[in-house]
């Protein structure tokens, strides 16, 4: 059985993911049973979805158990996940209840915490020499510069449009060919990768 | 009953919203309660939810409700077309259920060597036709003749820009090209010198390129601390 | 202090201690001590002696019967009875001091108090007690053991001296078997020695055997006679080349002389070869050591009785069980012990996850840290609280995608059915709230129909509630705005975008309400996505824009359906290479607060109430404290302190 399921579990994924291939090639032939594959996997996903957070709910109740400092986030946790579950189950996703849960502690939580993001950007940023004097910081740290300086009109002084122009030229030619060097990069390795689950070279689900 | 705390949910919900937004901020003083606290009601929030969305979107109007439907309305249209398209998949979703229980947990993993392969297979199809054709027919028409335009003053602009986006792509492709030739040995791997200098000019691209991102980040962080300072602004005009 | 080392389990226990605080397993019998630094091993192997003949001793008081004696079994116990029984009719004849002595037996006693022997002469009780051993395991009668005893006197040693680092790893058998040889010599005096008689099957035996003493047997391995205690240590210790005269190696016909010279009443055993080759081979080693065994306990049960300083007979020493596991543990010093006491400490330290190192709240990094938040946080709240609208808002022209956006939404027909991903975490509503408000409030001006989907969990929220504020602003009343369908979520990232992007019914059958939408119109016109007339995506994320653009683009192009973006500015750097691909991937972009208030200028529909100002006050604070601590850290680096820290 030991040496059975993974052979099992390779060639599950070489079949389905063959068949959904050949449904973008030949959508005659194999177009339905394409869409019926990949109507399952959405299906799945979903309860993915639900098992990771079932996995969240059991972490957490494991560490109330445990003593220790975290116990009290967990309960926190656990509690105002349980009351969410309620509320939204008696109000529908779409209620006015589960509205108002979402627009008073996920959004004002959720907005705070990328603003935080902003002090420890600039406090990074101004760091940075301190942490590595190379030329490729050097160009870095101009390059935020020079965007972040013609990005807005600067306060007293108003708008300056070489910088706008610098700006705009920055972020559309350099940064656009490096960036689609990078989507080359990341499409390529995507593929290399896919072909390698096709073929059965990779397993990442456990094979 | 339900009025009153309807009417008294708007106050209440800015109080609790005010709150929270000072406990996460709090943060910049340091790691604290405060904040651990935020964070954690937070993360418990966001998941039940996300639970309940599931529940209702996938598992109750796609799952449930036909089968209700055959028995409260009788119709059997989509019958067919439910056993075919959902039924397989709640098996399969309650088989990878095992994956709850590590004793059982390898019974669950057929269902994911599916998913890996229905998930790859589109992965590879979108990364072609999305990105890999389209992105290098950009690269291609950048300098396209049809696409120059006609005053000479803007053309030579035109050229320039083409030229640094092509050599941009091309090197930064190449700075992620690590493979190298046999070396001798006793040799150290070193790729060939001209690949070396492209690599460089690659390099300097993706560290525009980062830059740029960079200072987008920092653009949107700076715009959620707009909008915490204005909400916190207006609930103290309120109360006070 | 001198510890008792358990037989059974190897544990220090205190000397005090009767039985193994461990395992329970009796030590005064058994147990040997553990060396201690800078104790002599003889002086160690002489207390332990001493050790058992403590007035403690459970094993050597009389009439206290131990509960494992209830474990013995029931011949044994008669055996014993009848032996005790026997004894304790006999007169006492050992020192009134030792209560003892009242059980001896008349027949034991030249086997407690052997004749004198000359110098170099062998000890013979060993050989009585391991031959009395014998008879006793056999069942032997008393008249049959009076006789046991009648072994050969005194047999040659077979070596007269050994060095003292051979004696130290002497076993514990060999001390006790040692220890009646060492009984002092005025006991010895005052116990007159009854004749031996010879049984008659040990007659038998000795005619029997063709192996004579003279002739056949080995030399004797007895203990030979000398002075017990602390001396005969020393003795050894200084002076190990050269035995004594006494200790020289007699031979056989010496030995046999001197036992019948001192002991006429008693005959020399003659054993068979069989029976010699069982005895124990080193139990007369004359290299161990001697004990001083006056203060020993008397054996008060058992064939041995009345035998002082030996293994006692009695049942808790002999109690049927598992023969105890001698323990392989090294005998190791109190310095080696605290040393490898320190190594655990050490090890199990390393094993331990350390916690981190708090941080104390005043450092320099934290002062600075919260000089940059206030100084960024500072003005902010002064432009917002001052309400402040001095700085221009930015022009579409100059945000790219902003007027292609525009011109889009412009060419959408009246009650198209437009397609809004709400796929931003709710995060960046502050960012991307001017965008997406003024785009929803564009195709509500349109009356389009609005179908909201989301592969955010978030988003289905977002999309509700950004509907209804929209609309109740727009309208004035809490009224809800008709023409649109929340679908909800679509789970699966990639695999759900291609399946939406073929069969958006069969991916979102129902709205979040329960309403099979797909019924009626204008839904029910929809196939695919290729059939809305434009799909908006709102998105925080590259990678979410890249996978709408893989998987849902290509299939929009072939009806020239737009793909438009609503962006926050950290995805727009990602998403400018679609935007500006020839043919274009998307063909609208608003990026950032700033795309958002540029497209907010362009509709004619621009609030600001102090954003802009506060945005540029924030952008010019960010870069004055980034250029400062860069110059600042420069001129730290280009110090020679700050290269040598660097290096």
């Amino acid at each position: 059985m030991k040496k059975i399921l993974p052979v099992t579990n390779a060639v599950i994924a070489i079949i389905s993911g063959s068949i959904v291939l050949l449904g973008y090639f030949f959508p005659g032939l194999f177009g339905g049973i394409q869409s019926v594959l990949i109507g399952w996997a959405i299906i799945l996903a979903a309860f993915a979805l639900l098992l990771g957070i079932f996995n969240l709910m059991m972490v957490h109740w494991k560490k109330i158990g445990s003593e220790g400092k975290g116990s009290i986030y967990s309960i926190v946790l656990l509690i105002s996940l349980v009351l969410t579950m309620i509320i939204v189950s008696i109000s529908g996703p779409a209620g006015s209840w589960s509205l108002w849960i979402f627009n008073t502690i996920q959004v004002p939580a959720e907005i705070s915490l990328l603003a935080v993001l902003a002090f420890v950007l600039v406090y990074a940023a101004a760091r940075l020499l301190t942490r590595r004097f190379k030329w490729y910081t050097i160009l870095f740290l101009v390059t935020v510069l020079l965007v972040l300086l013609g990005s807005a009109p600067l306060f007293f002084v108003g708008e300056v449009g070489l910088l706008s122009s610098l700006r705009g030229w920055l972020a559309q030619v350099p940064a656009v060919a490096g960036a689609r060097g990078l989507l080359l990069g990341v499409a390529l390795g995507t593929v290399a990768t896919g072909l390698r689950i096709l073929i059965g070279i990779d397993r990442p689900y456990g094979g | 009953m339900l009025e009153q705390i309807s009417q008294l949910a708007d106050p209440i919900g800015a109080i609790i919203g005010f709150l929270l937004t000072i406990m996460v901020l709090s943060y910049i003083i340091g790691d604290n309660v405060l904040f651990r606290l935020a964070t954690h009601i937070f993360i418990g929030v966001a998941s039940g939810y996300a639970a309940v969305l599931i529940l209702y979107n996938v598992l109750w109007y796609q799952v449930l409700v036909p089968v209700l439907q055959v028995f409260t309305t009788g119709t059997t249209d989509n019958l067919v077309n439910y056993t075919i398209r959902v039924a397989p998949a709640v098996i399969l979703g309650i088989w990878m259920m095992t994956k709850l229980t590590p004793r059982l947990s390898r019974y669950g993993t057929p269902v994911l060597a599916f998913l890996t392969g229905v998930g790859a297979a589109t992965v590879i199809v979108g990364a072609v036709r999305g990105t890999i054709f389209p992105q290098i027919g950009a690269s291609i028409n950048v300098l396209n003749q049809h696409s120059a335009p006609a005053e000479m003053n803007n053309l030579v602009g035109w050229f320039i820009n083409g030229v640094i986006v092509l050599v941009g792509t091309i090197t930064t492709l190449i700075y992620f090209q690590f493979g190298v030739k046999r070396q001798e040995e006793g040799m150290p791997a070193q790729r060939p010198v001209i690949l070396e200098y492209l690599s460089t000019v690659g390099h300097g691209f993706i560290v525009i390129t980062l830059g740029v991102l960079f200072t987008g980040v920092f653009l949107a962080a700076l715009a959620a601390l707009i909008d915490r300072t204005q909400f916190l602004w207006d609930v103290i005009l309120r109360f006070f | 202090m001198t510890d008792i080392i358990c037989p059974l389990c190897g544990k220090p226990n205190p000397p005090d201690l009767e039985e193994c605080k461990f395992c329970q397993a009796p030590l005064k019998t058994t147990g040997f001590l553990a060396p201690s630094e800078g104790e002599d091993e003889l002086d160690k192997l002489i207390s332990s002696s001493s050790k058992k003949g403590e007035p403690n001793d459970q094993a050597a008081v009389p009439g206290t019967p131990s509960n494992l004696e209830q474990s013995i079994p029931d011949w044994l116990k008669e055996t014993e009875a009848s032996f005790l029984d026997q004894s304790g009719t006999m007169p006492s004849e050992g020192e009134p001091e030792e209560p003892s002595h009242d059980q001896i037996s008349d027949q034991v006693d030249p086997l407690l108090n052997p004749p004198p022997t000359p110098p170099g002469g062998s000890d013979k009780a060993i050989d009585d007690d391991w031959l009395a051993n014998l008879l006793a395991e056999a069942g032997v009668d008393e008249s049959a053991q009076t006789g046991a005893p009648k072994e050969p006197a005194e047999e040659p040693a077979e070596e007269p001296a050994v060095e003292p680092s051979e004696e130290q790893p002497q076993a514990d058998y060999q001390v006790e078997a040692e220890a009646p040889a060492e009984e002092p010599p005025e006991e010895e005096q005052a116990t007159p020695t009854l004749p031996a008689e010879k049984p008659a099957w040990l007659a038998s035996l000795e005619a029997a055997s063709t192996i004579k003493l003279e002739g056949g047997m080995p030399p004797a391995e007895l203990v030979p006679e000398e002075p017990a205690g602390q001396e005969a240590g020393e003795k050894v210790e200084e002076e190990p080349p050269a035995p004594p005269d006494w200790l020289k190696i007699p031979t056989s016909e010496e030995t046999g002389s001197g036992a019948k010279e001192s002991e006429p009443q008693l005959s020399p055993a003659e054993l068979p070869g069989w029976l010699e080759a069982l005895r124990p081979t080193d139990a007369g080693s004359p290299s161990g050591p001697v004990e001083d065994v006056s203060n020993a306990d008397i054996v008060t049960a058992g064939p041995l009785v009345g035998l002082r300083g030996v293994i006692s007979p009695h049942p808790s020493a002999i109690r049927a069980r598992k023969p105890p596991t001698y323990s392989i543990k090294l005998r190791v010093t109190d310095e080696q012990k605290a040393r490898v006491e320190m190594m655990e400490e050490l090890l199990a330290d390393e094993e331990k996850p350390t916690p981190l190192p708090t941080q104390p709240i005043i450092t320099s990094r934290n002062i600075f840290r919260i000089i940059v938040a206030v100084s960024l946080l500072l003005p902010i709240f002064w432009m917002i609280i001052s309400g402040r609208q001095n700085t221009t808002p930015p022009q579409a022209g100059n945000i790219p995608g902003v007027v292609d956006f525009t011109q889009q939404i412009q060419k959408l027909p009246t009650g198209a059915v437009v397609l809004v991903a709400f796929d931003y975490e709710a995060g960046f509503s502050g960012e991307l709230n001017v965008a997406v408000t003024n785009v929803i409030t564009q195709l509500m001006n349109k009356s389009a129909y609005l179908a909201l989907v989301a592969t955010n969990p978030t988003g289905p929220a977002l999309g509700e509630s950004t509907i209804k504020n929209v609309f109740s602003n727009l309208v004035g009343n809490t009224t809800t705005y008709s023409s649109y369908a929340n679908l909800g979520y679509v789970p699966g990232g990639t695999m759900g975008l291609s399946g939406l992007a073929k069969s958006p019914k069969n991916v979102v059958p129902y709205s979040l309400n329960g309403d099979n939408v797909w019924a009626g119109a204008p839904l029910n016109a929809i196939t695919s996505i290729k059939d809305f007339n434009a799909v908006i995506v709102l998105t925080n994320d590259s990678d979410t824009a890249r996978i709408w653009v893989e998987q849902v683009g290509p299939l929009l192009r072939e009806a020239n359906t737009p793909l438009l973006f609503v962006s926050s500015s950290q995805a727009e750097p990602l998403i400018l290479p679609y935007y500006e691909a020839s043919p274009s991937q998307v063909q609208g972009l608003i990026a950032g607060l700033a795309g958002g208030v540029a497209y907010a200028r362009s509709v004619g529909n621009i609030q600001q109430n102090g954003v802009w100002d506060a945005y540029s006050i924030g952008i010019t604070v960010s870069i004055l404290i980034i250029l400062i601590g860069s110059i600042a850290s420069g001129v730290v680096k280009s110090l020679p302190a700050g290269k040598k820290k660097d290096n």
